[in-house]
């Protein structure tokens, strides 16, 4: 049986997101104690005690289509494609069944669906970099196509999560 | 009233106890209210709740949990036991009095408890309580800093309250017109609604809809069991 490993939330951004048009963005602020056990365990990283691992959470997505897919970018720089900065791209989501899972007559209640994605690499590389003494994350969301506004699509909440290495 | 400390001498709640609030043959209104205060009676509700809805919230409890940072984990499932319990407690102040009138009025007699059980099964069957029951699920985004947290959390055990209510309250209403019956009718509700609380949301409709993944659930446990004693025979 695998070992059951401890999980705590380690940051949130603020508010509903909505995904309208071309791209849409986030702060995730990160609490400081968290933030501070998620470096120990990369600063004191060995072969046989591996550091924490993170997972960015896509919370409560509702919309109206199923169509939708976007890709997520983490401190990808302002300005920039963020095509062009590969190491910031945490994964890609396809939005198949949010529409059902919108509906509150439907098994998921209307709460929508939740996406989790691993963004260790990320952290770790912010952390050598030096660039995870802020104790915010941006996150940056880039449809394939871009989102009319009819298709309603919102994330509930974005936020991220440590687990013990 | 409430529950005797006395060595050798605990009390059951009003509620439960089987001299019937008073309700005994001649007795008038007014002796009925006055041997049952309204405090009295409060704190034999909460306590009627206590026991019987942690089953209920226990998966908003771990959402909350889940969602919330290690050091604020507590207050955060505090302030939503808070939120649910203020609304459980005021739909108290219409349920009971409700229930004392319909056994005053038609005391010694099965009557409240046939009518009651009757208005439980029209509201079980119909598309409202599935319509409540669907949104006692909703798991909703959580703000995670400060005072917003505390507002989210408390504002979800609100919600979740008046959902809970609007589910369950038909049911609830069983055990309070069930006299001596009390705390089995107590025990048979809270069995069904934990097992009513576990089947996925539904289309609002008329229709009876057993709690198949309960027994389910039992009937697999069952059969574990049986093989388990088979084998190490």
């Amino acid at each position: 049986m695998a070992k059951s490993r401890h999980v705590e939330l380690l940051g949130a951004n603020a508010g509903t997101v909505q995904l309208v048009g071309r791209e849409a963005r986030s702060t995730v602020t990160l609490d400081d104690a968290v933030k501070r056990i998620v470096r120990t365990s990369l600063v004191g990283a060995t072969v046989a005690k591996p550091p924490d691992r993170v997972f960015i959470n896509l919370e409560n997505v509702r919309g109206l289509n199923d169509a939708t897919v976007f890709n997520v970018y983490i401190n990808a720089p302002e300005g920039d494609d963020p095509a062009q900065h590969p190491e910031c791209k945490a994964g890609s989501i396809a939005l198949f069944g949010v529409r059902k899972a919108t509906q509150t007559g439907d098994e998921h209640a209307g709460s929508g669906l939740t996406f989790v994605l691993e963004i260790s690499q990320i952290v770790d590389r912010l952390h050598l970099s030096g660039s995870l003494d802020g104790s915010q994350l941006d996150v940056l969301l880039v449809p394939r196509n871009p989102v009319p506004e009819a298709a309603q699509i919102s994330i509930g909440r974005i936020s991220v999560f440590r687990q013990d290495g | 009233m409430g529950l005797g400390l006395a060595p050798g001498d605990i009390t059951l709640p009003r509620l439960c106890s089987p001299f019937e609030l008073g309700l005994g043959p001649g007795a008038s209104l007014k002796f009925v209210v006055m041997f049952n205060p309204p405090a009295a009676l409060a704190l034999d509700w909460a306590l009627m709740i206590a026991a019987m809805m942690p089953p209920l919230v226990i998966a908003s409890l771990r959402h909350i949990g889940d969602r919330s940072f290690a050091r604020r984990r507590w207050r955060a499932m505090t302030l939503f036991g808070a939120g649910y319990a203020i609304v459980w407690m005021a739909a108290g102040t219409a349920l009971l009095p409700l229930a004392l009138v319909c056994r005053f009025a038609a005391r010694e007699t099965l009557l409240p408890l046939a009518s009651g059980a009757a208005v439980a099964f029209a509201w079980q069957i119909s598309p409202a309580k599935q319509w409540c029951l669907n949104r006692c699920h909703r798991r909703p985004a959580l703000a995670a800093f400060g005072v917003a947290a505390d507002r989210d959390a408390f504002a979800f055990g609100l919600s979740q309250g008046v959902w809970c209510v609007g589910a369950c309250w038909a049911l609830m209403m069983v055990p309070l017109l069930s006299g001596q019956a009390h705390l089995l009718a107590m025990m048979a509700v809270a069995l069904l609604l934990t097992a009513e609380r576990i089947e996925p949301p539904a289309a609002p409709g008329w229709r009876f809809q057993p709690p198949s993944k309960a027994l389910r659930i039992a009937v697999a446990q069952l059969r574990m069991r049986f093989k388990g004693s088979a084998q190490t025979r």
